[in-house]
């Protein structure tokens, strides 16, 4: 008992807590920025811990990392798009939310979750100590595979109504995860002699062209509001509507942050599904689901719960076993080995104070983090009542510049591009965007422990029983939304996305997307056909379901369309066609980039792109001096980006 | 007339007295070195980097400013391709961090550029240390029970990694029987299912093996070490053991003791052409070819004083593990161009054995 105050002790003297407030504030600002939080804000500040005593660099990069998930929930509801690859479940709900002109709303929920779900999360946490090492023991690749099963049968539940193209959409993001070589290293996939795509493709540029672009595009065509109405009462008042959700809903804040202990407690695969676990918990668990993905509260709450607590039980893998449980912490790893912390068994035991004071760390700093952005919070969310016109060039900025952070290649830039125009048809298709980012992160997962599964054990790893109580799971949860759909609600629609845009869609682009799906995984399964049986078994595993799926999707769509009496080609098509003029915006930036680089081609094109929208010179000059100054003081002087290397 | 040439001849002795008094300035002086590393933040190349980063510069005449830039990817191949290719020669783009000869031996064709026509500066020498776990069958009591197990599973990263190419020539050479499962995703995963009896070998480099796996899985006797890879000798061998893990035999040791004489053959050729350049340089700091020659020369003399600087031998060591040493830039130059350049039965090897796979 003791312990835990000895813990806090160590934690609350000066200067070790002055660091701690200043990680904090640092790791705020990295999470809200699309594709800087986690590990490239980690290993930025790295150096910078150097110079201090272990205790005083402990606080402050536990300080930056506890609270990158906070502020991730600024971009994810203000603007659609992930701030960090786990925020994106988030997006589902929090974003309908501001479109409501809720958006204060919805972040008080959030960073009140943070603050809540970090306190309660760590609570269990310390509780579960002595549960870490029987549950990561009992987790080997067999089970780390079905846990990857388990988060696509996720999309089960999140796709309601379309859920044939949420599944399809899931096997697709799959086959984009296996661009490039095989798990076992020996073969190189989809690649069309790109050396580029040897590599794989990046999963920021991935999440910010899918979700992000096609926002722009939108905002940027009807020059409106991200918030399509008004706000409902004064934004204090809204910011306190959604700390009281939280509290109303602290039995769901509870559940999710369960999930995200137990499942981010299982290194790798744990960070990137416990999310979307607590969001599918959270649909299945409602009484009323009407309203889940058109802005439900607790659409915010689940996942933001789940990704939290993940931050505090990915910690106790890495630093009693040595296994870091997510990217971030690897870098963490190396910043605790630097100052002589040597990971082992001793941190539950002997050394068990300094493990309390990492967690006292983390529930200080979720709850400092928390209170910060809801004072700041406030004048944040005024961005959802702007002109479309004046926000995208910062959106641009920050999307292009978050794709281009981690690998420095423009053709991350060709991917982020390619996914947005992707993205956009899937929009207005009506065809549901995350379970492609799901399946991506996913595919892997699921491949890699497949395959490690099965040279080692052949089919016997069914037997093993953890195994078969996941299977027994699966089926029931199965079985038992199966039972409902057919016997109790029948007729109900489960969930649709109002992020897709109005309506379920427009039928010719669906019908297109429909024939595209066939082509492309028919191609796919050609082109496996003739690689080596450890290459091609699991894209011709996903293929094969993918073509029954794209068939049957394209019968339904074909008699719907049918039946709604539409011409194929109608003046909206032809609308959709004009608002994607931005696209000439995003290549006129690769080209001037290519030819006179980023300092100086982002702000040009934010000029241009204002000026052209007819907004006045003082705002073109303005902005694109911002975006000057952010590109030259952050990207080149603190985070060291290596610029492309241009004509000039 | 007379005024002019006055003028003139007054121009041109300030003009060179400028001169002069620049030559005299140090080549990095007032400039910015960027460190690329090619695999991500948080790896061991990465903190090594940037330890080293933090420690140099005030070492090389000039003190300049050094930035650490990451660019992962294709096994490190885009690094390489970069500071070959792209990087300015004006000498302020390095390479920094592991180079893996095997990108060429094996023509991964994502390397573009030769590896050989780097220049380098110094080099880290690093081993690997194999170990088993104590429960495999018969049970481990001592490390010679290690040729008589019967159920082994050798994990490793990729079929083209340099790791796992050493642990499968090293149990090849010992004549070991075993299941080999590779395409873990990380030491963290790999870790996890040593933890879960999924896998019991794995071979970790010495800087790991010291700071993590010694109090995670040693200390607790879950596994023991068997052999590790081996430092070089005089005679250019790897016989010797790494100082920061002194009690594990090298594999050159460990063979003879068990079969009473030096190994030899293709397996132990091979090994020595993959694991010799580790030996010499597993990570190291590398100038393009077309760096100016005062470039390489100024950095190349920062090595000495950085070594006797107490401060960087503490965190170093912290990192590396003790016995942290650096190979001079020559010795470095050497070692690679032999590792690129093996007979073709070695490069023949390779290519077989990697094709293999599980």
């Amino acid at each position: 008992m003791h312990v835990i105050l000895d813990g806090l002790r160590l934690v609350i003297v000066w200067p070790t807590i002055g660091f701690m407030l200043f990680g904090v504030v640092l790791g705020l600002f990295f999470g809200a920025v699309p594709g800087l939080g986690g590990i490239v804000a980690m290993s930025i500040l790295l150096p910078f811990s150097f110079g201090m005593d272990p205790p005083t660099a402990f606080a402050f990069l536990l300080g930056m990392y506890a609270v990158t998930t906070t502020s991730d929930s600024l971009p994810a509801v203000l603007l659609g798009v992930p701030g960090t690859a786990a925020g994106a479940a988030t997006i589902l709900d929090g974003y309908p939310m501001a479109q409501r002109g809720e958006a204060t709303r919805a972040l008080g929920a959030a960073f009140s979750v943070s603050a809540l779900g970090g306190v309660l999360g760590s609570v269990a946490l310390a509780i579960s100590i002595p549960f870490v090492q029987p549950v990561v023991l009992s987790f080997g690749p067999p089970e780390y595979f079905m846990l990857g099963f388990f988060g696509l049968a996720c999309v089960g539940a999140l796709t309601g109504n379309s859920l044939f193209k949420g599944l399809l959409a899931a096997l697709f993001g799959i086959l984009l995860s296996t661009v490039g070589y095989s798990t076992q290293g020996g073969n190189p996939r989809y690649y069309f002699g790109s050396v580029y795509l040897l590599a794989g493709l990046p999963l920021v540029p991935l999440a910010l062209g899918l979700f992000g672009l096609p926002e722009i595009i939108y905002l940027s065509a009807k020059n409106a509001t991200i918030a399509k109405s008004g706000e409902e009462g004064n934004r204090s008042k809204q910011m306190l509507l959604g700390i009281q959700d939280t509290f109303r809903n602290w039995w769901l804040v509870f559940r999710a942050s369960l999930i995200g202990i137990y499942v981010g407690m299982l290194p790798g695969a744990g960070g990137a599904v416990a999310d979307w676990l607590a969001y599918g918990h959270a649909v299945q668990s409602a009484r009323d689901k009407s309203m889940f993905g058109k802005g439900d509260v607790r659409g915010v709450i689940a996942p933001e719960a789940a990704s939290h607590s993940v931050k505090g039980s990915a910690m106790l893998p890495t630093i009693a076993f040595g296994i870091p449980g997510t990217p971030g912490l690897a870098v963490m790893m190396g910043a605790f080995l630097i100052h002589g912390l040597r990971p082992g068994p001793e941190m539950l035991t002997t050394n068990l104070e300094l493990t309390i004071s990492f967690i006292w760390t983390l529930i200080i700093a979720n709850v400092v983090g928390a209170g910060l952005l809801m004072i700041w919070g406030n004048q944040l969310a005024r961005i959802t009542f702007l002109r479309g016109n004046l926000i995208v060039p910062m959106i641009i900025l920050f999307a292009f510049m978050g794709a281009w952070t981690a690998r420095n290649q423009l053709g991350d830039w060709w991917t982020l591009i390619a996914l947005g125009v992707i993205g956009y048809v899937f929009k207005l298709a009506g065809w549901p965007r995350p379970p492609v980012i799901l399946g991506f992160i996913l595919g892997p997962i699921m491949e890699t422990n497949l395959d490690l599964s099965y040279q080692a054990m052949q089919l016997r790893w069914i037997e093993r029983p953890i195994v078969l109580v996941m299977i027994g799971l699966l089926v029931l949860a199965l079985g038992f939304s199966v039972w409902k759909n057919r016997w109790r609600d029948r007729g109900k629609l489960l969930v649709t996305w109002s992020v897709e845009g109005p309506g379920t869609g427009h039928p010719t682009l669906s019908l297109g997307l429909g024939v595209l799906s066939i082509l492309v995984f028919a191609a796919a399964l050609y082109q496996a056909a003739n690689w080596p049986m450890d290459a091609r078994f699991f894209p011709v595993t996903v293929a094969v379901p993918a073509l029954i799926l794209a068939v049957i999707i394209l019968w339904r769509d074909s008699i719907a369309w049918v039946r709604s009496g539409r011409a194929l080609f109608d003046k909206e098509l032809t609308e959709f066609l004009g608002d994607s003029r931005v696209f000439v915006v995003f290549l006129a930036l690769v080209a001037l980039t290519v030819f006179c680089g980023q300092l100086i081609a982002i702000p040009l094109v934010v000029f241009l792109y204002l000026m052209l929208a007819r907004e006045r010179w003082t705002i073109a000059l303005g902005q694109a001096l911002v975006a000057a100054i952010i590109l030259y003081l952050l990207f080149d002087r603190v985070l060291h980006i290596v610029w492309y290397p241009s004509l000039i | 007339m007379r005024k002019l040439l006055m003028f003139s001849v007054g121009l041109i002795a300030f003009g060179s007295l400028i001169g002069a008094a620049r030559a005299a300035d140090p080549f990095y002086a007032g400039k910015t070195i960027h460190f690329i590393v090619g695999y991500a933040p948080g790896g061991g190349s990465d903190v090594m980097c940037r330890v080293m980063a933090d420690h140099m510069s005030k070492h090389i005449a000039g003190t300049p400013t050094i930035v650490v830039q990451n660019m992962a990817g294709a096994g490190g191949a885009n690094a390489i391709n970069y500071v070959s290719e792209v990087a300015r020669p004006d000498g302020l783009t390095a390479l920094c961090g592991t180079v893996d000869t095997l990108l060429q031996l094996l023509q991964d064709p994502a390397l573009r550029v030769d590896i050989n026509k780097f220049q380098w500066i110094f080099g880290v020498p690093d081993a690997q240390v194999t170990y088993v776990r104590t429960d495999v069958k018969p049970n481990l009591k001592q490390p010679a029970d290690f040729l008589k197990a019967t159920d082994l599973i050798l994990g490793g990263f990729a079929v083209t990694n340099s790791k796992d190419i050493e642990e499968r020539l090293a149990l090849d050479l010992l004549g070991v029987k075993y299941q080999y499962v590779t395409g873990f995703n990380g030491e963290g995963g790999a870790r996890a299912a040593l933890q879960q009896k999924f896998i019991n070998t794995w071979t970790d480099a010495v800087s790991s093996y010291v700071a993590v796996d010694v109090p995670t899985l040693v200390k607790p006797g879950i596994v023991v070490p068997i052999f590790q890879s081996g430092m070089l000798d005089e005679a250019g061998q790897l016989t010797k053991a790494s100082a920061a893990v002194p009690d594990v035999p090298s594999l050159y040791e460990f063979y003879r003791q068990q079969f009473g004489k030096p190994p030899s053959g293709i397996q132990w050729d091979t090994f020595q052409a993959v694991q010799g350049v580790f030996a010499v340089a597993q990570r190291g700091i590398a100038l393009a070819s077309n760096a100016p020659s005062e470039a390489v020369a100024a950095l190349r003399a920062s090595a000495d004083p950085l070594l006797q600087d107490q401060k960087f031998m503490a965190d170093a060591t912290n990192v590396m593990g003790a016995g942290f040493s650096v190979y001079d830039g020559a010795r470095v130059q050497q070692a690679f161009a032999k590792g690129l350049g093996p007979s073709p039965a070695i490069k023949q090897y390779l290519i077989d054995l990697t094709k293999k796979g599980p």
